[in-house]
């Protein structure tokens, strides 16, 4: 795939020679890929953006505008401390969609590695890895987190630092699995006959795992990336909604839903936790639509079209 | 075959070990204990407790103690409840198995029927609306759809009750009992069947797809066999064997209780136990039961691999 | 003269992908006899294994019979309904595919699936059906019936499996076998005995057999009337004897000298210039125009027709039209 392919001598006239533009054309055919795409343009431009447009600040306290319901002035209404609420929103949606993404790159960054490493040496190597893998992967997730953040809490991490250490956690939780996937590929991978003729060049192993293996295991890394991303976004949630992960003043769209537990608010207004779940769930639907249209696009052996 | 067994099993065994070694070093390290929890009492009742409750000597031994005592069937007491964890646990955990387990049995048969279904009727307006079902299963925030499906049953519509196993201050016995926990179950396990049927629905689908891809599906088009029999012979059990292994996974799931789930809707089951005993720093449960979900996630490792070569004819034979 | 048992006129079957129609077979007419063995033989890519999939109408999405007739018992097949043609398949014209090891269920023993098709196309008993089946695992050569029976695909070997195929074909009493390929993965030796198999068969039960092959050493061996096909369309067919000791089209040439002759020396193996042309990007000229030693300026602008000569012998090529130099 990707040591040069010279059958055609002369350029096609018709289609993109690589395969990256092939894949690229047909994931725009998608129509629901497309619309995924602009959608999460969309949320990354509004939690990132959008609070620099809002006239109001975070950090306002309007004791006279507490708990109102929408209106015009506060689309969304107000929250307990009187502060906007689709303010807090977006301001939530940056510290929720910063946590998704950076767990993703970091459990992918370590279950890449270390899955490589382990496929390619096998032996030793292989065992000692894949056995710690199945360790972590047995110990259920959600307990996990929820005792690493219980620690936290007792530790007094406050409330900024916390975020580091809930990124790092839900990546420690992530890397097993995706190292297994990448083990997988790596295996057969390295019958080919293109790591027959890297051997024949004599490159060192650095070279060749990470010129050659890595960069083939892309289309299945990108896929799981996303799928990675949508995970990490929903465990994040979880865990802010029962007090364990993000924690106010800093808002994210789990703690808000947090405002549910008052029975009061649950019942009466609506306002403050509905809107924090539906963005949660709107934008992991797109993110997993978005992942499935990129398995079929980057799929040579297209399924069932 | 046997060998194969015999290897598996070997092998779960260092695994085991490395997963009781890990739990137990993360709750030691927890700082604080259920001493501290408790903040009327003076400094020398504290260090007396810890002593009695041998808090006090080092990790390892603590480890190996702990290990002797398991083996024996004894995995402490509670230090909330006074009540030995094996007791308590049992007293919980069947609340969780039965909604994990009507869960599971409504997740796999609808989710089998509509894959196998829209596998035959591809991209039809039915496997359309259900692609996008699916994916709603697969996005949405647990705890958010418990919240939604109460105030939209519970408060707006006030055809289902809000929460508990049964209805407050009951004391129905017998049938109309059962049918008050029956009612109670509806949101929680229609949630949790929701949630999951997702990507079951997908995985058979797709694998419905792909069984009907393979040669000897046309070979039996060739000789002329009914559709029917194409479908639910040939291909189906195909793409019904890995499944199999599936099943074995959700072993540790009947038994670990959906934490959030409980929480919401105050089901007495051992999810909120789990996390009663979490803020009360009630380490044997805490231990105990996690020691208990790894060790029946590995069994389900191990149980899904034997079954897979049972019924594969091609691995069973060799 | 042999009656006729299938007439095949006109067929058209093409492949839709995206926006590209590829002319898999694009008009192809031809018959078989009661009795004779026709050999369709090409490279890949020409439409000789889509040609015969579309007779026993197996062709899926993204594939669609688009027009034509094929006429079996006073009957057009294209025309019939989906039960009829289940009853035909299997039944009256059997078909063995080319790669034996992955054509059986391997969750299902071999005979299970081999009295399959006995039990939906006929009345008897699953007892008789078991004889039926031990009776036909004899007749393919293969010792250790009741052994058989019990096995798994996984346990033959593919020459085994291969007549295992040929059996389930057999086990209705077709009046057709289809072939397609069917010693194309299989060891040169084993290749013979199938071979052999197949023509004690039609010795045996007067069947008729359409044969898929690319190999011409198989159509020498076995064939009574040979079709050529190039990009979708029959450029040449005539009797065995006939197309061998006078081939008419370039291409059929082309592929005759191809065959190195054991013994004979040479530098250099001959091979046909240029390459199969992209079905989806067929021009109105004769197909083979780019790659002919003898092209001219019509070849590459009409589509020659089929002419047909006195012994049988049809070709398509510009050269043989009335009218034009030849050579």
């Amino acid at each position: 795939m990707l040591l040069a392919n010279k059958h055609k001598l002369e350029p096609s006239k018709k289609r993109s020679e690589t395969q990256w533009h092939q894949a690229v054309q047909r994931l725009l055919k998608n129509k629901l890929a497309v619309i995924s795409i602009g959608f999460l343009v969309f949320i990354l431009l509004f939690s990132f953006v959008g609070p620099f447009l809002s006239p109001y600040n975070s950090n306002d306290v309007e004791v006279a505008l507490i708990k109102n319901p929408p209106s015009l002035a506060h689309i969304l209404g107000t929250d307990d401390y009187g502060r906007d609420v689709l303010l807090r929103l977006m301001l939530a949606g940056r510290i929720s969609l910063t946590i998704g993404i950076t767990s993703m790159i970091l459990s992918l960054i370590l279950g890449t590695i270390l899955g490589a490493v382990s496929g390619y040496y096998g032996g030793v190597i292989d065992n000692i890895i894949m056995r710690i893998a199945d360790i972590l992967m047995s110990i259920p997730g959600l307990p996990l987190l929820i005792i690493v953040g219980a620690l936290l809490s007792e530790l007094k991490v406050s409330s900024d630092y916390r975020l580091y250490i809930v990124m790092l956690m839900l990546s420690l939780v992530g890397w097993p699995g995706l190292a297994r996937l990448i083990r997988g590929q790596v295996l057969s991978l390295r019958e080919q006959t293109f790591m027959k003729a890297a051997d024949v060049l004599g490159l060192s192993d650095r070279r060749k795992i990470f010129n050659h293996l890595i960069p083939n295991t892309f289309p299945l890394l990108i896929v799981v990336a996303t799928l990675s991303t949508a995970s990490g976004i929903l465990s994040e949630s979880t865990l802010s909604f029962l007090g364990l992960g993000v924690i106010p003043p800093t808002p994210s769209w789990g703690n808000m839903i947090n405002a549910a537990n008052n029975l009061i608010d649950f019942q009466k207004r609506a306002w403050l936790w509905i809107p924090p779940g539906m963005a949660i769930f709107i934008t992991v639907v797109a993110i997993n639509l978005l992942g499935d249209a990129l398995r079929d696009a980057l799929d040579p052996k297209m399924k069932g079209r | 075959m046997k060998k194969y067994i015999l290897r598996r099993f070997i092998h779960m065994i260092p695994t085991l070990i490395g997963v009781s070694v890990i739990i137990f070093y993360l709750f030691a390290l927890m700082p604080g204990d259920y001493i501290d929890s408790n903040r009327q009492i003076t400094a020398q009742r504290a260090h007396d407790l810890r002593v009695l409750y041998g808090l006090d000597k080092p990790i390892i031994m603590r480890y190996f103690i702990w290990v002797k005592n398991a083996m024996e069937g004894n995995f402490g007491f509670s230090l909330k409840y006074l009540e030995s964890v094996t007791k308590l646990i049992n007293q919980y955990i069947w609340n969780s198995f039965i909604i994990a387990i009507v869960t599971l049995a409504l997740t796999w048969s609808i989710a089998l029927v509509i894959g196998v279904y829209t596998a035959t009727k591809q991209h039809s307006l039915f496997d359309r609306l259900v692609t996008l079902g699916v994916f709603a299963s697969l996005s949405f925030p647990s705890f958010f759809l418990g919240l939604l499906m109460i105030k939209f049953f519970g408060v707006d519509l006030k055809i289902l009750p809000l929460g508990g196993m049964i209805d407050t201050g009951s004391t129905s016995t017998g049938l109309s009992y059962v049918l008050e926990v029956i009612r109670h179950m509806i949101l929680p396990v229609g949630i949790l069947t929701f949630l999951s049927i997702g990507s079951l629905t997908r995985y058979f689908r797709s694998g419905m797809i792909d069984a009907l891809k393979l040669d000897f599906i046309r070979t039996a088009r060739a000789k002329g066999l009914k559709e029917r029999t194409i479908v639910f012979k040939h291909a189906l059990k195909n793409a019904i064997l890995p499944a199999i292994t599936l099943l074995a996974f959700e072993l540790p799931g009947l038994f670990s209780g959906a934490i959030i789930t409980e929480q919401i809707f105050n089901w007495p089951g051992i999810g909120r136990l789990q996390l009663e005993a979490l803020s009360f720093r009630d380490y044997p449960v805490l231990m105990t039961f996690t020691m208990l979900l790894s060790f029946l996630t590995i069994m389900g490792n191990f149980f899904a691999d034997v079954l897979y070569a049972v019924a594969d004819p091609r691995i069973r034979l060799k | 003269m042999k009656e006729d048992l299938i007439k095949v006129n006109n067929l058209k079957t093409y492949f839709y992908a995206d926006e590209e129609v590829s002319k898999a077979v694009d008009n192809v007419s031809f018959r078989i006899k009661k009795g004779e063995t026709v050999c369709i033989v090409g490279e890949s890519g020409c439409g000789k294994s889509v040609t015969s999939l579309s007779i026993m109408r197996l062709i899926n999405e993204p594939g669609k019979i688009v027009s034509g007739e094929i006429i079996y018992n006073n009957k057009d097949l294209l025309k019939m309904r989906e039960n009829d043609i289940r009853n035909i398949r299997g039944n009256e014209i059997a078909m063995i595919f080319q790669e034996p090891m992955t054509s059986l269920n391997p969750v299902f023993t071999i005979g299970q699936q081999l009295i399959e098709g006995i039990m939906e196309h006929t009345l008897i008993s699953k007892k008789e059906a078991n004889n039926k089946a031990i009776e036909l695992i004899n007749i393919v050569g293969l010792p250790r019936a009741e052994e058989i029976i019990k096995s798994y695909p996984h346990e033959l070997s593919g020459g085994m499996l291969q007549r295992i195929m040929i059996a389930i074909a057999l086990s209705c009493n077709p009046k057709l076998i289809i072939a397609d390929e069917p010693t194309t993965a299989l060891d040169v030796t084993i290749q013979a005995q199938i071979l052999d198999l197949l023509r004690n068969i039609k010795a045996e039960y007067n069947t008729s057999i359409l044969f898929i092959t690319h190999d011409l050493g198989v159509v020498a061996e076995m064939a009574d009337y040979v079709i050529v096909m190039y990009a979708g369309k029959i450029i040449e067919e005539a009797p065995v004897l006939e197309l061998f000791k006078n081939p008419k089209h370039q291409y059929t040439m082309g592929l005759l000298k191809s065959k190195p002759i054991i013994g004979q020396r040479r530098e250099r193996l001959y091979s046909i210039k240029g390459q199969v042309p992209d079905l989806s990007e067929l021009k109105e000229s004769c197909y083979f125009s780019d790659r002919c030693e003898k092209c001219m300026d019509i070849c590459k602008t009409k589509m020659p027709e089929f002419i047909s000569e006195s012994n049988g012998h049809k070709t398509a090529c510009w050269l043989y039209e009335e009218g034009v130099i030849n050579e």
